[in-house]
């Protein structure tokens, strides 16, 4: 919106984009909002939900924003919680407070129409109980489950371009395969335009090829608030290709797209308002940020360094009123052929007028680009470089663990001591027959990833090192290496690595040949990894290798053995009865194990406080005659594990949480945040589902003093 | 904690109703205190005020038990208010959403001297 201030005008607009499409929503399949970010999207559905709440009394509106609940761990709790909020809203009058699903539904059950109650209790701990993908895919048919009841539950789902995150691409397939489905009942997405690399891409075609018009009307004094809204009720199409266009062009910048929406005085929008757009913001932009749009389009355009460099330096060129014939472009421009030439002029940026190549606007002066870039591009590499670290290392705080930074050190003193000297190459390679030349790693600068998460077969960008101060824009080279601890290499892991250093060498005009890449495994790589790594000529090495390469460089590898080091560990372990109370003698050996280790105050409650409700768990789920829950502690320098362990008959994850849950609905209030508060008390919660029981592992990482938490 | 911990206990001081929770708060002590907010409830007591000076754990279920007094007290248009947390505590209370809920004091004192004022400004029962 244009304020931050919440005015009657505000609530006018809205009051009257209500009216206007009230009424028009389709009464079954998806309903997309796109527009671009900052442009009202989620004001107006958190509006049109409270709306819909006062003046239709069969339908529910349950207004989740992904943003929120993906925000945090445990989806699916989240989920079902917002989910019978929204029931409660329309049918009870609690306090609007986030209570426990299980606690919610046993409130809810009996004011809800007879047997949706029981439906929902069965659907709810499945929901909350499966994966979350699964989850993600039982929630959509609940809208389903309460039409049989008549009743319309109408999902509106905000910040849905999240999902095309690269982590949570799992649940966008899960949306995907839902959208296929034309019966079913509404639901509402909306998302912000261009953010998503993939978003409209990953749509599917019927999706794609549905009218689509341009809502509100236009009104050039309104700022903000500007949604496309898609229906098969509307009946104005749009130019073919009109979203991919614009998402091409703009990267999601609003400036671009609210104009764009601005600039058309019809209800037609398309290629021509969009070039219009461009066009004017070409030369207004006093800032650098339009220069950085149009070269991230560019970039993404010509990828290639070289030929992006050329048609910067040929607008540049054209710039200052100068012209240049076409004739005359191979021998200044020698990589720019006709088709790149025609792709500039779509852009808007280059106009021809008979045979000369003009710019677009003569108001983009040399002066303006030029000094933009002089600001912007050409700023330090290495002050840009380390700000990058510096974000990295504070968005995850991986590099506390003191295992982890070891190795990142260790390995930059690899890299370090092979500077300058020749490598038999077998010692980064799979190739089948084994190779008896060099390589050679001169003038190294060294950039890091880490993959530490075992349990998910992804590579996270985790953090990011490199010595900045050795950046020089002619003498430089840059390894970008991929450690992975937790689990086998895979394809996804060697994608995951190219994708990252591409970025970055694009962000550091870092021409690409001066890049190796170079995967570091501690559980070796598949078949399918090496075959991927052989094809792009990748480095790949694993523990025996580098322990081979480490003899070779005659450095120490204890880095290496201190994962393994269990003998380095001391255990102890107590036997818990099930019984009242008991999980306080876990506790209380928790606390001064924790205290020796010298955890402080505070860390040894969050401790004491998961350990608690980890035996509270256990006891629930022991199902054998002698009811004992097993406690072990184990120490290493780098954290303190506790592992508990319940005995018994294998348990029926389903039957199991199915009998909670029954139990907890019929019980007195019970809990519900036993996990939530584990996984918040603790650096790691893993449930591993063991023969003959459970077994749940708590870990704390042991920090130095001085080091965040 | 059992057997040795100090259990919790209840006064009244100018009009409000301090509980003193005990060193566990789990489902039995929970249970306790929800009777016990309950009965002052009845007799018109409108202020309630828990100090968590002793508690040394506190698990989710007595955390559900919180929600629950809570939720009537809001019901009842009475108030909770918490008192004396350890930063652990109030990080837990924050992860549950009761915070947003109750009034939070550094001690029993500051909470009832500011819910006096409340009194005095009419805000009171």
């Amino acid at each position: 919106m244009a304020g931050s201030s919440w005015n009657s005008t505000n609530r006018e607009i809205l009051e009257s984009r209500y009216h206007d499409l009230r009424g028009k929503l389709p009464s079954h399949g998806f309903t997309l909002f796109l527009g671009p970010r900052g442009s009202g999207k989620t004001t107006f559905l958190r509006f049109l939900s409270k709306k819909i709440l006062e003046e239709k009394e069969g339908q529910i509106p349950a207004y989740l924003s992904l943003n929120e609940i993906l925000s945090g761990r445990d989806f699916s709790e989240r989920f079902a919680v917002e989910i019978l909020r929204a029931v409660s809203r329309r049918i009870d009058s609690i306090p609007d407070f986030p209570f426990p699903s299980d606690i919610l539904l046993k409130r809810l059950k009996d004011q809800l129409p007879t047997g949706l109650g029981r439906e929902l209790e069965l659907i709810i701990p499945a929901i909350i109980s499966s994966e979350d993908t699964k989850a993600l895919s039982l929630s959509l048919h609940l809208p389903e489950l309460f039409k049989s009841f008549g009743i319309e539950l109408l999902i509106i789902w905000d910040d849905f371009d999240l999902l095309w995150k690269e982590d949570l691409r799992n649940y966008a397939k899960v949306f995907m395969g839902s959208f296929t489905e034309v019966d079913t009942p509404p639901h509402i997405i909306a998302g912000s335009w261009g953010y998503p690399e993939n978003f409209y891409m990953d749509l599917p075609s019927h999706i794609k090829s549905i009218p689509c018009i341009q809502w509100p009307p236009l009104n050039r004094d309104e700022t903000g608030s500007m949604v496309l809204f898609m229906s098969e009720e509307a009946g104005v199409k749009v130019e073919e290709g009109f979203i991919p266009y614009i998402h091409l062009l703009t990267e999601g910048n609003p400036l671009c797209i609210h104009s764009i929406i601005k600039s058309s005085s019809e209800m037609r929008v398309g290629i021509e308002s969009i070039n219009s757009v461009i066009k004017f913001y070409s030369h207004t932009v006093t800032s650098g940020d339009f220069y950085l749009y149009w070269k991230r389009i560019l970039r993404d355009t010509f990828s290639d360094p070289s030929l992006l460099r050329e048609v910067l330096s040929l607008t540049e060129y054209l710039s200052d009123g100068r012209s240049i014939s076409l004739s005359a472009i191979p021998d200044r421009f020698p990589l720019l052929d006709l088709d790149k030439l025609k792709a500039i002029m779509r852009m808007g940026l280059i106009r021809i007028s008979g045979e000369n190549l003009h710019i677009s606007d003569g108001r983009l002066t040399g002066d303006v680009l030029r000094g933009i870039r002089g600001e912007i591009i050409e700023r330090q590499p290495a002050d840009l470089l380390m700000m990058d670290i510096f974000r990295d290392l504070t968005k995850r705080d991986i590099l506390s663990e003191a295992e982890d930074r070891n190795i990142i050190i260790s390995m930059k003193d690899v890299i370090n001591k092979m500077s300058g000297l020749k490598i038999p190459r077998r010692f980064f390679t799979y190739e089948d027959q084994p190779i008896d030349d060099t390589v050679s790693f001169p003038n190294v600068i060294f950039s890091c990833l880490i993959d530490f998460e075992p349990s998910e077969m992804k590579a996270h960008i985790v953090s990011l090192c490199c010595d900045g101060d050795r950046y020089s824009a002619e003498n430089e080279r840059l390894i970008s290496m991929l450690i992975v601890t937790g689990c086998e290499v895979d394809v996804k892991h060697v994608d995951s690595l190219l994708r990252f250093t591409l970025r970055y060498a694009m962000q550091r005009k870092f021409d690409l040949w001066k890049i190796r890449n170079w995967i570091v495994s501690k559980k070796g790589f598949s078949e399918a990894a090496i075959k991927r790594i052989n094809e792009e000529h990748l480095y790949a090495t694993d523990w025996e290798r580098l322990k081979e390469l480490l003899k070779f460089l005659e450095m120490e590898y204890i880095f290496l053995e201190k994962r393994e080091g269990k003998e380095q560990e001391t255990e102890y372990e107590i036997v818990i009865p099930v019984a009242s109370e008991a999980e306080t003698i876990a506790a209380k050996v928790a606390e001064e194990i924790a205290s020796r280790l010298e955890f402080d105050e505070d860390e040894v409650q969050r401790i004491k406080i998961a350990l608690i409700e980890a035996c509270i768990n256990a006891f629930e789920h022991a199902y054998d005659e002698k009811k004992k829950v097993f406690v072990k502690f184990s120490i290493s320098d780098e954290r303190l594990l506790i592992v508990v362990r319940n005995y018994g008959r294998k348990i029926d994850l389903e039957r199991v949480e199915k009998e909670v849950m029954e139990k907890k609905l019929t019980g007195i209030k019970k809990r519900g945040w036993g996990i939530i508060l584990m996984k918040e008390m603790m650096d790691e919660v893993v449930f591993e589902d063991v023969e003959m029981g459970t077994k749940l592992k708590l870990i704390k990482y042991r920090r130095k003093k001085g080091e965040g938490a | 904690m059992k057997g040795k911990g100090s259990p919790f206990k209840v006064r009244e001081a100018d009009g409000v109703v301090i509980i003193e929770a005990g060193d566990y708060l789990n489902s039995i002590s929970g249970e306790k205190i929800e009777e016990e907010v309950d009965c002052y409830l009845k007799k018109g007591f409108r202020h309630f005020l828990i100090n968590f000076e002793k508690t040394k754990i506190l698990n989710s279920i007595g955390i559900s038990f919180l929600i629950g007094i809570m939720e009537r007290l809001r019901s009842e248009g009475a108030t909770l208010n918490f008192s004396n947390l350890s930063k652990t505590q109030k990080e837990i209370f924050e992860i549950t959403g009761l915070a947003k809920y109750v009034n939070i004091f550094p001690t029993e004192g500051d909470a009832i001297l500011r819910i006096r004022k409340g009194f005095d400004s009419g805000a009171g029962n």
